[in-house]
């Protein structure tokens, strides 16, 4: 039962009023028309699902019902770092 | 049987409890709990085998106890698979054992086909699914213990959510000295106190007997933690009959308390929770949660009235009771010396038999020797004599060979009603692994030990197998 | 020594010296193998045992990094049927069904296949017509099925609570009487023994680590015990499949979860039958040793610590008390998590894969203890030759590119 930091509320709060929301930094693709088939699958379908420290979003759902980002180790479900959205990016990610 | 003029903080000879079990009443005390009313009784069988149907005694006294499984109560309270040791007695009580040791029972006939019966013995029969469809009820029919509840529960149940910077588990030496140092060292930081028995002390009580400090530490440790406790916003809670049995991420810890009058409301009041459900979210998790004995390993060693070495001695000091007349010790440690001490005192016939060997004994076995305790050290119990109960038992003079052990001489045999054991300790680290921590073994202690750093997480006491007291405190002070 | 298992074995090493063939000899590995499976579960061990049995190949390695069975085949609450609603799935399952049926015999070891029937109970009226739906399509495909009332239901298990004022009163169910259960270890095991005898070398305490690919063809794998070559890999390492992948360089469409089960302690028997529950999210059955097995829900984070959270638990044993109100005294004994493969259809891949001599069979995610003869099978006969099975063509990894999604979130909704 993890102990989450809203970086909106700035609290640490249980789990129960969170929910997980999939990979993070899964960019939209700016010109759908030109993607191929191949590309769509991995947009839509295909994950990275990384077995070590892994950057992912949740909602606070029972709280302020923002989005944000986290970044938590898959191995240890250690919570490394949290951010919102914009403050870390896929490229400047740790 | 009960002793005459035991006296102990915890039995209220005062008030006498009447209850049942397997269909005959008895009477307790007060402080009991089921099974030490038992063996006050001279009850001394509790339950049958699984595969053999064979009779089962006690062999523990508490969580540890394996065999003495019974179902309390009927109807809508009606509980299964509750261990005897862990049952507190209240007056009307009811139970019966999970596989009744005084009927017949047919399982016993199949003993003597066991060549035929080797491990996996399912796996190599009834290959063919037709034949496996057409038995398999019948077999379903022989396994299990207790029978299944059939009707709805009558009791409330409840849970509280606590925040605290510190919890500890278990309410031994080590976890009321870890209370107490951080309660007086800081002036926030709240903590938690867990334990399972009804009495913060754990173990302790065994040493009240001979050794009037511990009774005198005792009483200053636990009133100065009461003195914490009885203030207003107060920073300490103390959950007693409470068992921590789960341990998630992020430190959130559960924790299930009974009702104080026992596992059934029978006769409290029906407006309160039989169990509560703690549920803690710490910063620290201090781990106090002591060890459990392991038996010494020989041929027979399932008869009733082989039991370990130290619920011998709590049965004897915490309750006043015990359930031989003649007794032996065997074991490898010097914890045997303690309960063979207190045996002693009260007037009961005792041996040791130590496999060590003669040679730089400590202070605890030449006192058992002084008192007149024989001791034969060097010796081996091969195997147990009785055909429910232990009767007498054969022992062999052994030797250290190498890494082997060696019979030496012929073997011989000794008479006795009760023989009790104890191959050392192993330390509690269950809850410690819930999170993903390791234990690794140690050599010194022979024991698996919890993982020596752990983030928000530190052990004290015989977790980390220390044995004597003392050691703990100093260990709990750290 | 006795080999194999029967009453005049069972016999002759009774009245002899009591002794046994090792049911499973170890082995370490050899520098070469025709096939090597990384993953020594069900799957895996199934994959090996079918393709030493009926493609020929017996110079087999079955790599596992911890001990066979220790994965979700050792963890998961053995609920064994076939009723899938899509065409595709179905015919799988009933596949797998079928091999069940005969498993203990040919496998020469007893895998307790438990026939004792499954209900999937329905608590709203959308639930019954979904339930209605499933079970014509089933019928249509030649798997049993029926659906039952309530107090058809309240016949058969009198200790289920059907009041109307349930929070979730039960309607109805669908019931397949061929479903049941099985011993999950046992599988493991029978597999694993039946697959040596045959010439397979079970390889535990050896986990790979990296996939050598060369020009696009595999080579071989490194192992904790050493390089070990083969130029064609089967990967059924469930939970781990994405891990496996990165190894060979490639992304696969599924996510780990973890999921969680627990069982009581062995009562008399009460509870003769499965029970599942979608919409209260909970099943159970009890095993032959007594036990009540419960399964929950999957936490919906990613995680490879085969370990949940604590609501997921108590949510599932609320479910199951508002089914069983009678189980609320009794008491639970162990808990525990693995980590299953999801996939966005809650169907598997079953598939070649873009490097030529690797395989993949992934993504059970919740429910593939029932497939796991099937699936073996179909696989085998995949890696042998280099062609999909007729079964396990719907389940090629591209149906992800081309769109032909096998929706099986319905009938695989309640995790199982
Ligand atoms: C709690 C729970 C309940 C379930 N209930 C049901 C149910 O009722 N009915 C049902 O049909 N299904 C159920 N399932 C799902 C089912 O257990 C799985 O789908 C099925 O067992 C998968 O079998 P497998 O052999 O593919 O996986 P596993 O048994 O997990 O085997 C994969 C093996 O691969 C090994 N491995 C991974 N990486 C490596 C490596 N790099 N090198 C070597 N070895 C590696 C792992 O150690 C593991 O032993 C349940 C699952 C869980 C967790
Ligand atoms: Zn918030």
């Amino acid at each position: 039962m993890f102990l989450i930091d809203c970086p909106y509320c700035k609290e640490s709060r249980d789990q129960n009023e969170f929910s997980p929301a999939g990979e993070a930094f899964i960019a939209r693709p700016q010109n759908p028309e030109e993607l191929s088939d191949d590309e769509w699958a991995d947009y839509v379908f295909y994950r990275t699902n990384h077995k070590g420290d892994h950057w992912e979003q949740w909602v606070h759902t029972n709280g302020c019902r923002k989005f944000f980002l986290v970044k938590r180790s898959t191995i240890s479900h250690e919570i490394l770092e949290v951010a919102a959205f914009g403050e870390v990016t896929s490229e400047n990610k740790s | 049987m009960r002793l005459k003029n035991h006296k102990s903080d915890y039995i209220d000879q005062s008030e006498a409890l009447s209850f049942i079990f397997n269909n005959r009443s008895y009477k307790g005390y007060k402080g009991d709990t089921l099974a030490s009313a038992l063996i006050a009784n001279d009850v001394l069988f509790f339950a049958r085998s699984f595969k053999y149907g064979r009779k089962r005694g006690l062999m523990g006294s508490g969580v540890e106890e394996p065999n003495a499984l019974v179902s309390l109560e009927i109807g809508g309270r009606y509980t299964p698979n509750l261990k005897a040791t862990e049952v507190m007695l209240y007056d009307g009580l009811s139970a019966v054992s999970s596989s009744n040791p005084n009927s017949l029972d047919f399982r016993a006939l199949i003993k003597p086909l066991h060549r035929f019966m080797p491990a996996g013995f399912y796996y190599k029969t009834f290959i063919k699914q037709k034949v496996w469809a057409m038995v398999e009820d019948s077999l379903r029919a022989l396994s299990g213990f207790s029978k299944a509840p059939t009707e709805k529960d009558e009791d409330l149940y409840d849970h509280i959510f606590h925040h605290a910077e510190v919890l500890i588990v278990g309410g031994g030496v080590a976890g009321i000295t870890a209370a107490l140092e951080i309660l007086n060292n800081s002036k926030t930081t709240r903590v938690i106190l867990v334990d399972e028995r009804a009495h913060l002390g754990g173990e302790l009580f065994n040493e009240f007997k001979s050794d009037d400090t511990a009774i005198s530490w005792h009483h200053d440790s636990v009133n100065k933690l009461l003195e914490f406790k009885n203030v207003a916003n107060s920073r300490l809670k103390l959950l007693s009959r409470s068992t921590a049995y789960a341990w998630y991420d992020h430190n959130y810890i559960e924790v299930l308390q009974t009702n104080a009058t026992g596992e059934s409301m029978v006769s409290g009041n029906t407006q309160v929770a039989r169990k509560v459900l703690h549920k803690i979210r710490t910063k620290e998790v201090i781990l106090a949660t002591g060890a459990h004995e392991r038996p010494m390993l020989f041929e027979t060693n399932d008869l009733a009235n082989i039991m370990l070495s130290q619920s011998v001695r709590r049965y004897l000091n915490e309750f006043g009771v015990i359930s031989g007349k003649d007794v032996i010790l065997y074991g490898n440690n010097d914890s045997i010396y303690g309960t063979a001490i207190d045996i002693k005192d009260n007037e009961i016939n005792c041996k040791v038999i130590d496999v060590r060997a003669s040679g730089s004994e400590s202070e605890i076995v030449l006192k058992a020797k002084k008192l007149g305790i024989e001791v034969l050290q060097g010796y081996a119990v091969l195997k147990a004599h009785g055909t429910n109960l232990v009767k007498g038992i054969e022992i062999s003079k052994v030797e250290m060979q190498g890494k082997k052990w060696k019979l030496s001489g012929s073997s011989k045999k000794l008479n006795c009603d009760l023989l009790a054991s104890s191959g050392g300790f192993n330390p509690v680290v269950h809850l410690d692994c819930h999170c993903g921590a390791k234990t690794f073994f140690d050599e010194d202690s022979q024991a698996f030990l919890p993982q020596k750093e752990r983030k928000n997480r530190q052990v004290c006491g015989s977790i980390s197998a220390i044995g004597f007291w003392k050691d703990a405190v100093i260990d709990a002070k750290k | 020594m006795q080999k194999k298992y029967s009453w005049y074995s069972l016999l002759k090493a009774g009245l002899g010296n009591q002794e046994w063939d090792q049911a499973i000899p170890l082995s370490k590995p050899k520098s070469k193998y025709d096939v090597i499976i990384i993953g020594g579960g069900g799957h895996g061990l199934a994959t090996a045992y079918y393709l030493a049995k009926e493609c020929g190949i017996t110079n087999v390695a079955v790599l596992e990094k911890g001990y066979i069975g220790g994965g979700n085949t050792g963890r998961n609450t053995t609920i064994i049927r076939s009723n899938y609603l899509r065409d595709e799935a179905s015919s799988l399952y009933e596949h797998s069904m079928r091999l069940w049926e005969g498993l203990s015999e040919d496998l020469n070891f007893n895998v307790m296949f438990s026939q004792r029937g499954v209900y999937n109970l329905g608590h709203t009226l959308q639930d019954m017509r979904d339930i209605e739906r499933r079970v014509n399509a089933n019928v249509l495909n030649g798997v049993d099925a029926v659906v039952v009332d309530h107090k058809e239901i309240k016949e058969q298990i009198p200790i289920i609570n059907t009041s109307k004022n349930a929070r979730y009163p039960i309607m109805g169910a669908s019931f397949q009487a061929r479903a049941g259960v099985a011993r999950h270890d046992g599988v493991a095991w029978g597999f694993a023994r039946a697959a040596s005898n045959l010439g397979v070398d079970i390889i535990q305490n050896c986990e790979v680590i990296d996939i050598e690919v060369e020009e696009g063809r595999v080579k071989g794998v490194k192992t904790t015990l050493g390089d070990i070559m083969s130029d064609r890999v089967g990967c059924v390492s469930a939970g781990h499949s994405s891990v496996v992948a990165k190894m060979a360089g490639l992304r696969l469409p599924v996510e780990s979860h973890p999921l969680q089960a627990f069982v009581s302690e062995a009562m008399k028997p009460i509870l003769h039958t499965v029970v599942m529950s979608n919409a209260v999210h909970g099943y159970v059955s009890q095993s032959d040793k007594g036990d009540l097995v419960i399964g929950a829900g999957i936490d919906g984070y990613n995680s490879y610590a085969q370990r949940g959270s604590a609501k997921i638990v108590e949510h599932c044993a609320a479910a199951i008390l508002e089914l069983f109100p009678i189980f609320s005294r009794v008491r639970m004994n162990r808990q525990w998590g693995g980590i299953v493969d999801v996939c966005p259809d809650a169907c598997p891949v079953i598939s070649p894969t873009k490097i030529e001599g690797l395989y993949f069979n992934c993504g059970w995610g919740t429910g593939g203890f029932k497939a796991t003869p099937g699936s073996g099978n179909v696989f085998a006969h995949t890696i042998a030759q280099d062609k999909q099975h007729e079964l396990a063509v719907p389940f090629h990894i591209d149906r992800f590119t081309s769109g032909a999604l096998i929706d099986e979130h319905g009938a695989a909704g309640v995790a199982h």
